[in-house]
């Protein structure tokens, strides 16, 4: 006997974790008429290149703040945080409460004057302005290709997503979001991206706000939900059963916590990531560039910081009551992450929480409203990619490196053409995802590559007039290349990666018929918990549970990875190669030598017949032995990867991220804060011995040049610096009652 | 771009919600009087019906304040 059910009644979970009633789908298909409609409606207002990239100018502060804060305020954050709570616990709050509203705040105050006074239309435009045209080209292609893989990457995890929680065909998925969000991009613009933003801020939040509350009703308020998570994260995170999961900054001293970064890497790493987020993502500056003058630009971008204070009301919470509400029979539900071999064939993920919560609350018509806000997430964040990609393309790269000269129409119908043309490219990529496990690690290394050394030669080009075009350019590209390097030096293994030894039952087809495996599981009665600390408690030595104790696969194919088999005693362990088991049959052990370490050999399976029981199911076991009987077909691999973008080499994190213990979102935020001073130092460094721009060529550009607009008075309560203050004071208040 | 002649946001935003609204507090009346689908949790605060009056409230401020005869816009 080697191991006991992996999950609870020989686990597998469904195929379809929602299901929509009419009255959902009415509601969905609602929204798909309403963003349409509304795109045909605003062609008529986005008749210049102005209107079409930058939606004339003409916002108020309300519609660019909620626009602001929309386009961030994605589906895969909704999910991805409220899963990364899961994981982390309060501490993921860091990403609202440290990385992105302080960033936002400084936007609003110290950058937005020079973004709007010198009447940009791009963050590459800026470049343009303030070095030359060689930053400007970096700048316009490189955003150009991280928008196209940022959107691939959204439709992807909606596709994804929506097969999983909704048994939608992937590619199904894909092509409607896609040519419903051409449509109305393509109209008209950033007009129509920036309406259906707030129409997606208020869907989102009507859609998920019960969820919260109906979880802290049923918990028994805040109080209880802390005690409860402390009891359960016990279970569900045994390894770090003494870390605070309900703390903000206590746990950071050292790398020893869920999220295995410490203070250092958080106020200098993490918070670095934010200000390149925030302040040179063309993306987040589009929204609130485009405002009607200045005041209400700051005033927007002040809004989004209220509002971004408050999301985690409905993104860090849902994650704090999914380790307290959760549960599988008596014992609180363990969730997984994406890379476990087991997700989805046997255990939910971690991606999973917030639909998990969905499907415990909302019935018919509040889960209709509550997946099309998902939908809409997903689609006003692809839309804000395209809209961006279209203006940076035609303005920073198409016009002045192809075509100079033509009429703004000729623009407008660039821009128009660029938007179905990012549709298409954006498609290309979300295929090439099916091969990436991870979308949030991805997203984090996208922005390590592409945004920090923008984030590096922007603020320096702001606030220090001696920073030359030369030091611009060549501190922007060479922290690009020093990126890449780090990226894949800490992916890059010299002496061979052997993934865990695994295998996956497939069917076989007879005559066009398939013929899914057949898999007798053997059982017998033990007495439960022996050698675990709960042994010793009064009531638990009487307990007997069922374990499995052999697997027995009668027919079908196996693909064993990494695992050696015996084909007859005495013969050296196989490896590798196809055949068919013979009379003799062959077994597979347990366990089995990895990389030196013994690792208990998980079996998985889509659909399985399990001998007893009618129809198919979903299958996964680890460390049990297992027989194959005659007439299985066996195809052994033996694999040994010298680069995965997925698995992290501690021999070099540990010099890049300050400790072995780092974990993936630790390295990636260390390597992002030494890309943003390798960008400065050689700034710097460059601008030292080369010729800067006169004076005159900076005005409106660089602090102490820029002269701000006289705007007339304003009312005390639309004063932006008081409103930073407030603000600012708010989320210090926030800091210390969590920490 | 014509400012004039554009239908404010608002407007938009307050149909739609209106429109959900009415369906899901048609769904909370409806649940009030039959029974509930098994296994939700906390269905006996009838989240459906208080949410889709919450709903009508916002959607029909704000379809009332911009619709789009009226001569005030945001």
């Amino acid at each position: 006997m080697y191991d006991m059910f992996l999950f609870a009644g020989l686990g597998s979970v469904p195929q379809v974790l929602l299901h929509l009633s009419a009255i959902d789908w009415l509601i969905i298909v609602i929204y798909f008429i309403a963003v349409v409609g509304i795109g045909f409606y605003l062609k008529r207002f986005a008749d210049t290149g102005e209107d079409f990239f930058l939606a004339g100018r003409k916002m108020t502060a309300w519609v660019a703040g909620l626009s602001f804060i929309s386009a961030n305020l994605s589906a895969l954050e909704l999910m991805g945080w409220s899963a990364q709570t899961y994981q982390y616990g309060l501490q993921a709050a860091h990403s609202y409460w440290f990385n992105a509203v302080p960033a936002i705040i400084f936007l609003a105050i110290v950058m937005m004057p020079f973004y709007y006074i010198c009447k940009t239309h791009s963050v590459p435009g800026y470049l343009k302005l303030r070095y030359d045209g060689r930053s400007s080209a970096v700048g316009g292609i490189s955003f150009a290709l991280m928008t196209i893989l940022v959107s691939g990457a959204s439709m992807f995890s909606m596709a994804k997503i929506l097969h999983l929680l909704l048994g939608w065909d992937m590619n199904f998925s894909i092509w409607v979001s896609s040519i419903t969000v051409a449509v109305y991009v393509t109209l008209a613009g950033l007009i129509s991206a920036i309406f259906n933003e707030v129409i997606q801020f208020f869907l989102i939040w009507l859609g998920t706000l019960l969820i919260p509350i109906l979880g802290l009703i049923e918990v028994g308020g805040w109080s209880k939900l802390v005690e409860t998570v402390q009891r359960n994260v016990q279970i569900i995170h045994p390894q770090f059963k003494n870390a605070n999961f309900t703390s903000l900054w206590s746990g950071l001293g050292s790398f020893d916590n869920p999220m295995g970064i410490d203070w250092f890497g958080i106020v200098f790493g993490f918070s670095v990531c934010g200000f390149s987020y925030w302040c040179t993502d063309f993306l987040q500056v589009q929204r609130v560039i485009v405002a009607k003058n200045l005041r209400a630009a700051q005033n927007g971008t002040l809004i989004g910081a209220v509002l971004k204070m408050c999301v985690p009301f409905i993104v860090i919470l849902p994650g704090l009551l999914g380790l307290a509400l959760l549960m599988d029979g008596e014992k609180p539900m363990t969730l997984v992450p994406e890379s476990d071999v087991r997700a989805n064939f046997t255990a939910y993920t971690y991606n999973d929480l917030l639909p998990l919560l969905m499907g415990k609350y909302l019935g018919p018509g509040l889960l209709g409203l509550g997946v099309t806000a998902i939908i809409a997430g997903f689609m006003s964040g692809m839309a804000g990619n395209i809209s961006a990609f279209a203006t940076v393309w035609t303005y920073d790269v198409y016009k002045p490196l192809i075509n100079k000269s033509a009429s703004d129409r000729h623009y407008l119908n660039m821009g128009r053409w660029c938007s179905v043309l990012g549709i298409v490219f954006s498609i290309g990529t979300a295929y090439l995802l099916f091969y990436f496990s991870n979308i949030l690690e991805y997203f984090q290394a996208l922005g390590m590559i592409f945004l920090l050394p923008l984030f590096g030669v922007i603020i320096l080009g702001m606030l220090w007039k001696r920073c030359t075009p030369a030091g611009g350019f060549w501190g922007f590209l060479l922290a690009i290349f020093a990126s890449i390097g780090m990226f894949v030096l800490v992916h890059t293994f010299p002496e061979g990666y052997r993934p865990s030894p695994n295998a996956i039952l497939e069917s076989t087809w007879v005559g066009g018929v398939e013929q899914p495996p057949r898999v007798i599981v053997k059982t017998e009665s033990v007495k439960a918990l022996e050698n675990s600390e709960d042994a010793k408690k009064p009531n638990s030595e009487n307990k007997y549970v069922e374990q499995i104790v052999q697997v027995v696969i009668e027919s079908g194919k196996i693909v064993l990875t990494n695992v050696p088999l015996t084909v007859k005693s005495g013969e050296e362990p196989f490896v590798k190669g196809e055949f068919t088991v013979g009379d003799a049959g062959v077994e597979i052990p347990g366990v089995a030598k990895n990389s030196g370490e013994e690792k208990k050999i998980q079996i998985f399976s889509t659909k399985v017949l399990l001998a007893g029981e009618e129809g198919t199911t979903k299958f996964g076991v680890e460390g049990v032995r297992t027989v194959l009987n005659p007439g299985v077909q066996v195809v052994a691999r033996d694999v040994t990867q010298y680069f995965n973008p997925g698995q992290f080499n501690p021999q070099f994190t540990k010099f890049l991220a300050r400790s072995k213990k780092a974990q993936p979102f630790a390295v990636y935020v260390y390597c992002s804060l030494w890309t943003f001073l390798i960008s400065v130092v050689i700034a710097v460094g460059v601008s030292l011995f080369t010729k800067p721009k006169d004076e005159a060529d900076l005005k409106d550009l660089v602090m102490g040049l820029t002269q701000l607009p006289d705007e007339g008075r304003c009312p005390w309560y639309q004063e932006p610096k008081l409103w930073a203050a407030i603000v600012a004071v708010a989320l210090l208040g926030l800091n210390l009652f969590f920490w | 771009m014509d400012e004039q002649k554009q239908i404010p946001i608002w407007f938009f935003i307050g149909t739609l919600l209106l429109i959900y609204g009415v369906i899901i507090t048609g769904v909370g009346v409806y649940y009030c009087i039959f029974p509930a689908p098994q296994g939700l949790a906390m269905q006996d605060y009838h989240p459906d019906l208080w949410w889709g009056i919450l709903l009508l409230a916002i959607g029909g401020f704000y379809t009332f304040h911009y619709f789009p005869s009226r001569k005030k816009n945001g």
